[in-house]
């Protein structure tokens, strides 16, 4: 029961945020909701007994990825979005009812041929006997995942000085202008 | 510890002058490079004295493990016995005199940190080589002091023709280098190691256990090595870049061409002697060519003029004399004629160079003539030098190269054909010494009135090392005066270098004539050759040039055209390099760059770029740049894969 | 009992959100967000399928998208900030370099 109740009560602030999050006309308010989405999935992780994922999503996501954006929208400086009627016409009406539609048969079919119960080894009376979910998610990354793991790092380097060279200042001399630009 | 220094100084010598101190002074500089080397002398004397007091034996000194890669190790060990030990002195100490003197050459260049820079790297990287206790240390000083070579002949690199001259240097030497290599390989292949010490091991006391594919390999593994040993030593064919080579400063030369760089060869032969005595085969091509490069050398400096080119020409003869010495299966006759070789031609070079500096840089023989009266000092050391080297009865040379002529002419009749031409060379090169005597110091003054007026003799920095050589010149042939003649301790140092040598005992049957006893009247004999050759030819050359060249040398000269043609262009040798080696080379480098390189290469590069561009020109047509409708018929996509899918 | 389909649905209509955002809103900001909630709806589908199936893959899987979105962000707000500079605006409909 407890389960169920939790689970509704972040499922609701979770439907919630997210509307609000593509209906704000400020990009600032967006965001914190999208924060406030961020936690509340967290606190689902959480409930799903994913402790190291919830804590990284709170880590990474909601502390590292929205401030950047926080950063981003204060350094712009943009004023609130016009309201322009949304700018649909009648192709974008019907491509947008398509989507839903769409969207709504396939979740229809996930809802029809689902599996229940559990197949696997690490239930979560073994994870918590074999040293908690942080342990336990350690121990599958370094071993059967530490190719990606590696890769994943070197990826992160390249994005920092992708990331660096993107935005860098563009310099004047010799009317030199937009070359940095292009990376 | 002492033993690590001897090897620091060097190097500390060379990373100050070359990357800190570059703004001094020169005078600076070259007291930095002098003091380095002479630190590094007084640690290789008191070692070599400690060793030497310890009884002598071969000791090897662990440094750090450096390569270790399955059964192939190459620590870098070093290894100190006798031979290497009189490398040490020999290196250490003519170095320090030559850095001395180098000091008084150089004194007019602005900026002399990049010379002592190098010549201080040169030296570790020599002492490198002959301390090592492995082949690949070896080679590591083995390819250092080709660089160096090259770095210190391209000094005045301004020029053209003297980075030319350096490149000509580093490439012939490359080419041996392939030779040297392959003797490695080999020598890993076969015998499962390449330290001296294990391989001397192996050969002599393990000598029974040597399978008949390794007795074998042995024969090509000193084919190989020996074709490094010409590179490196100035042998035919890879003689060509040491006559170039002196497009360096004087000092260069003295040091590098003349007492330690070209002989290495000889060293590395005698190092792996127990190795060579195998190969009977190999021993021949090497007196050989020995011999052949003895006489050949000696037969174009005959006719030179360029005072350092004859040094030149003479050096790779009197290399010719240790190759030979090697060959015979004499390796302490060998490395004694390199021991006495490093100071009367280091001598000769220095002297030359103080004549050259007196002359402001003019090298041409005909230009000079009477120098005796205004630098008399020099005159005095050359003289004495000059008789070192033609083997004047009571110098050095005397006692050096008859020995090795001595046992090529005892080695049976194999070696006779060597003895021959060993003697001629002999007779050649009392000849164009005595020669060159007489043209630099005798007769009148052929220079014009300006240079004339500024001769002078040179500092006491420049001729104060000489006169040390001088003395060494004349004195230190009595280390190893043979027994015929009245003297309290003969052969002192084929003695010496007795545990260095070891004949393995399967061949020593062969090598017999070695240690076998001889008719004092034959040896006697030799000698006699040997001086009357030298008497003849130099009261020839006195006659023909003590006052500039005298009406017989014009008409030998001219009644012998054609020869005295073919000998100044050295045999036309480089022309033949340049038509069948190097022009080819060159038309190949030139047809795989214009063509491969630029037009193929490039263009399959560049074709790809442009593919790319064309293609992606013809299917951009569609977009219009908004995001929205790119967004749009993205989802559109996905919703109608998802719907394949599922139904 | 929780099952999976709550997950799933959840996870759809957020990623429903998410498209919208990305297919409608006109700011480039607005658009970047819109995808950082669709990569959390896949991050839930991933989670809840660990959780049912008794396998911790679907975990790990989660990390390495938090990384990747990680780096996407940053290289794609730089981009924003480039932009921003050579065009001054961050609306979409003005932004059509991309016209082939």
């Amino acid at each position: 029961m407890t389960q169920e109740l939790v689970f509704l009560a972040f499922a609701a602030l979770i439907a919630l945020c997210s509307m609000m999050v593509i209906l704000s006309r400020n990009a600032v308010v967006s965001a914190i909701y999208l924060v406030g989405d961020l936690f509340s999935l967290a606190g689902l992780y959480a409930s799903m007994d994913a402790h190291f994922v919830a804590a990284i999503q709170v880590l990474v996501y909601a502390g590292a990825i929205v401030v950047l954006f926080m950063f981003v929208i204060m350094l712009l400086n943009l004023g609130p979005d016009q309201r322009q009627h949304l700018q649909v016409s009648a192709p974008e009406v019907g491509v947008l009812a398509l989507t839903i539609i769409g969207f709504l048969v396939v979740g229809g079919m996930l809802l029809l041929g689902q599996p229940t119960g559990v197949t696997g080894p690490l239930t979560a009376e073994a994870i918590e006997n074999a040293g908690g979910n942080t342990y336990t998610v350690g121990m599958v990354l370094f071993t059967k995942y530490l190719w990606p793991f590696e890769l994943a790092s070197m990826l992160i380097l390249l994005a920092i000085i992708a990331a660096i060279v993107i935005a860098k200042k563009e310099q004047n001399k010799d009317g030199d202008t937009r070359r940095l630009a292009h990376g | 510890m002492l033993f690590w220094l001897i090897l620091f100084f060097p190097l500390l010598g060379a990373f100050l002058n070359g990357l800190v101190l570059r703004k001094v002074s020169p005078t600076v500089s070259h007291i930095l490079g002098a003091a380095a080397l002479i630190a590094a002398f007084v640690c290789a004397l008191i070692t070599y004295l400690q060793f030497m007091g310890a009884g002598g034996e071969a000791q090897v000194i662990n440094g750090m493990d450096w390569i270790e890669a399955g059964t192939f190790k190459a620590p870098f060990n070093f290894i100190l016995d006798r031979l290497s030990g009189m490398m040490l002195l020999i290196i250490t100490g003519i170095g320090s005199l030559i850095h001395i003197y180098a000091g008084g050459y150089m004194h007019e260049e602005a900026a002399t940190y990049r010379f002592f820079s190098y010549l201080n790297l040169f030296v570790f990287m020599m002492l490198l080589l002959v301390l090592g206790d492995n082949l690949l240390v070896m080679f590591i000083g083995w390819e250092g002091v080709g660089l160096c070579s090259y770095l210190l002949i391209g000094y005045w690199y301004e020029d053209d023709k003297n980075a030319a001259a350096g490149m000509k240097a580093f490439l012939v030497n490359r080419i041996g280098d392939i030779g040297f290599l392959l003797g490695i390989f080999l020598t890993f292949k076969y015998f499962h190691t390449i330290s001296f010490s294990q391989l001397k091991e192996m050969v002599l006391t393990a000598s029974a256990n040597l399978s008949g594919e390794q007795l074998e390999a042995i024969g090509w593994i000193t084919l190989a090595l020996f074709v490094g040993a010409c590179g490196k030593s100035a042998q035919m064919p890879l003689y060509v870049w040491l006559p170039d080579a002196m497009a360096g400063p004087t000092p260069v030369s003295a040091l590098i061409h003349a007492a330690t760089m070209v002989t290495a060869g000889i060293y590395m032969m005698t190092r792996l002697n127990f190795m060579f005595y195998l190969a009977p085969d190999t021993q021949m091509v090497v007196a050989s060519v020995g011999a052949i490069t003895a006489l050949f050398a000696a037969t174009i400096a005959l006719v030179q003029y360029d005072i350092k080119k004859v040094l030149a020409y003479s050096t790779v003869s009197q290399l010719g004399y240790m190759v030979l010495g090697c060959g015979v299966g004499a390796y302490s006759a060998g490395v004694f004629h390199l021991f006495t070789h490093a100071c009367f031609k280091a001598l000769l070079f220095l002297g030359a160079g103080s004549v050259i500096v007196a002359m402001h840089h003019k090298q041409d023989m005909r230009e000079m003539g009477g120098l005796r009266k205004y630098m008399p000092i020099t005159h005095l050391v050359m003289f004495v030098g000059v008789l070192a080297i033609i083997g004047f009865p009571g110098l050095s040379g005397f006692f050096s190269k008859d020995e090795i002529l001595w046992r090529a002419w005892t080695g049976g009749d194999r070696y006779h054909i060597q003895w021959v031409l060993g003697a001629l060379a002999a007779v050649c090169t009392s000849f164009y010494m005595v020669r060159l005597l007489m043209l630099t110091f005798y007769g009148k003054n052929r220079s014009d009135h300006h240079t004339q007026e500024h001769l002078h003799e040179t500092s006491v920095t420049m001729w104060g090392p000489l006169v040390v050589l001088a003395v060494l010149s004349a004195g230190v042939g009595y280390l190893n005066v043979p027994h015929i003649l009245p003297f309290p301790a003969p052969l002192l140092f084929e003695h010496y270098l007795d545990p260095v040598i070891s004949i393995p005992p399967s061949v020593a049957d062969y090598w017999h004539h070695l240690h076998a006893e001889y008719p004092h009247s034959l040896e006697w004999g030799i000698m006699g050759v040997s001086v009357v050759g030298m008497a003849l030819s130099s009261i020839l050359a006195i006659g023909m040039y003590s006052d500039g060249f005298s009406k017989l040398a014009h008409s030998l000269g001219s009644t012998l055209k054609g020869a005295h043609r073919v000998l100044t262009h050295k045999y036309y040798v480089d022309e033949f390099y340049d038509a069948y080696f190097v022009s080819p080379l060159r038309d190949i480098a030139q047809f795989l760059w214009k063509i491969v390189d630029v037009v193929i290469i490039d263009g399959i590069v560049n074709g790809v770029g442009q593919a790319c561009m064309l293609i992606g020109g013809l299917s951009s047509f569609r977009m219009s740049g908004s995001l929205h409708r790119h967004g749009m018929v993205m989802i559109v996509g996905i919703v109608c894969m998802l719907s394949v899918l599922f139904f | 009992m929780v099952s999976i389909d709550h997950y799933l649905v959840l996870a759809t209509f957020m990623f429903l959100c998410g498209t919208l955002g990305v297919l409608f809103r006109r700011n480039l900001l607005m658009v970047l967000m819109s995808i950082e909630l669709m990569l959390n709806a896949v991050n839930l589908v991933f989670v809840s399928g660990s959780r049912m199936l008794g396998n911790l893959d679907g975990q790990v899987m989660v990390f390495f998208i938090i990384t990747v979105a990680a780096c996407e962000a940053g290289v794609g707000l730089a981009m924003v900030i480039a932009l921003f500079r050579r065009y001054g605006t961050v609306d979409t409909n003005f932004l059509r370099i991309l016209r082939g």
